[in-house]
């Protein structure tokens, strides 16, 4: 289930393929340097091998962390588009959720609104932002005394 | 669990690349304390010290890279969802246009 215009997984292709590359090489390098160092009986013969597999190490690692970042910065721009798909949305009251039987809290009335003691937003019951989480039912004077602010969703 | 393992590639793959990465930096702290030549130490730095490094790299990168994922198909349903939102379908009644149903889930989304 993919949105029109985004692909599957927040990385292109060549990410993948500057992963796997950067890991296969860095660690190519560190085992080399192993077998070099190996074959050396002087420990000054051993440091040109292990100043290898340390540049081995570091290309492996830089190269994860390129990925990862890769992905926060994705993950990043489409959480605007999503906050900007809100925020250009008609402000409308949501009618009743349809119930949701995962969810015994979903059936309660619509002035229950619901979080839990980690969350800092509350929800209705039928929020998708609050399935499957452990939820506590709650007025909304009690979830705005606990410093929560109102989900931007289900608008409640 | 094999279903889980199938779902959880990612997250069991890093598991594997730490535990291994753990197992490899516990060799070479052990290989090279049996020995107190510095040219014994050496191959057992590299093959263990660093080894185990690039592992946990390894490992690390699979376990985030799987939570960006999960992220990332919680907003396809967000999306999907605000998408059905603002194009009520033909016929449907226009004060019911904010209804909103919640996707079944996958598996990998539910942790």
């Amino acid at each position: 289930m993919n949105s029109p215009g985004f692909a599957a997984e927040p990385w292109r292709p060549l990410d993948v393929t500057v992963l796997i590359a950067g890991e296969v090489v860095g660690l190519g390098l560190v085992l080399v340097a192993w077998l070099q160092a190996s074959d050396k009986v002087r420990p000054a013969g051993q440091i040109g091998p292990l100043n290898l597999g340390i540049v081995g190490a570091t290309v492996a690692v830089a190269t994860g962390l390129r990925f990862v970042g890769r992905g926060r910065q994705a993950v990043a721009a489409r959480r605007s588009v999503v906050a900007g798909t809100l925020r250009l949305r008609p402000r409308r009251r949501f009618a009743r959720p349809e119930v949701d039987l995962r969810s015994p809290l979903a059936a309660a009335p619509e002035t229950v609104l619901v979080s839990s003691a980690r969350m800092t937003r509350y929800h209705r019951p039928g929020c998708p932002l609050a399935a499957g989480k452990p939820l506590v039912a709650a007025s909304r004077r009690s979830h705005e005394g606990a410093g929560r602010q109102p989900c931007g969703v289900c608008d409640p | 669990m094999t279903r889980w393992l199938r779902n959880q590639w990612d997250r069991s793959a890093a598991v594997v690349a730490l535990v291994a990465g753990a197992v490899s930096l516990l060799i070479g702290w052990i290989g090279s304390s049996d020995t107190v030549y510095p040219a014994q130490q050496i191959p057992f730095l590299i093959s263990g010290g660093l080894v185990g490094v690039v592992l946990i790299g390894v490992g690390s990168t699979l376990w985030l890279s799987a939570d960006l994922r999960d992220e990332w198909r919680k907003l396809d349903e967000i999306q999907e969802i605000l998408l059905g939102d603002e194009e009520p379908a033909p016929g449907a009644d226009a004060d019911l246009t904010g209804t909103i149903t919640t996707p079944p889930r996958t598996e990998t989304a539910v942790r």
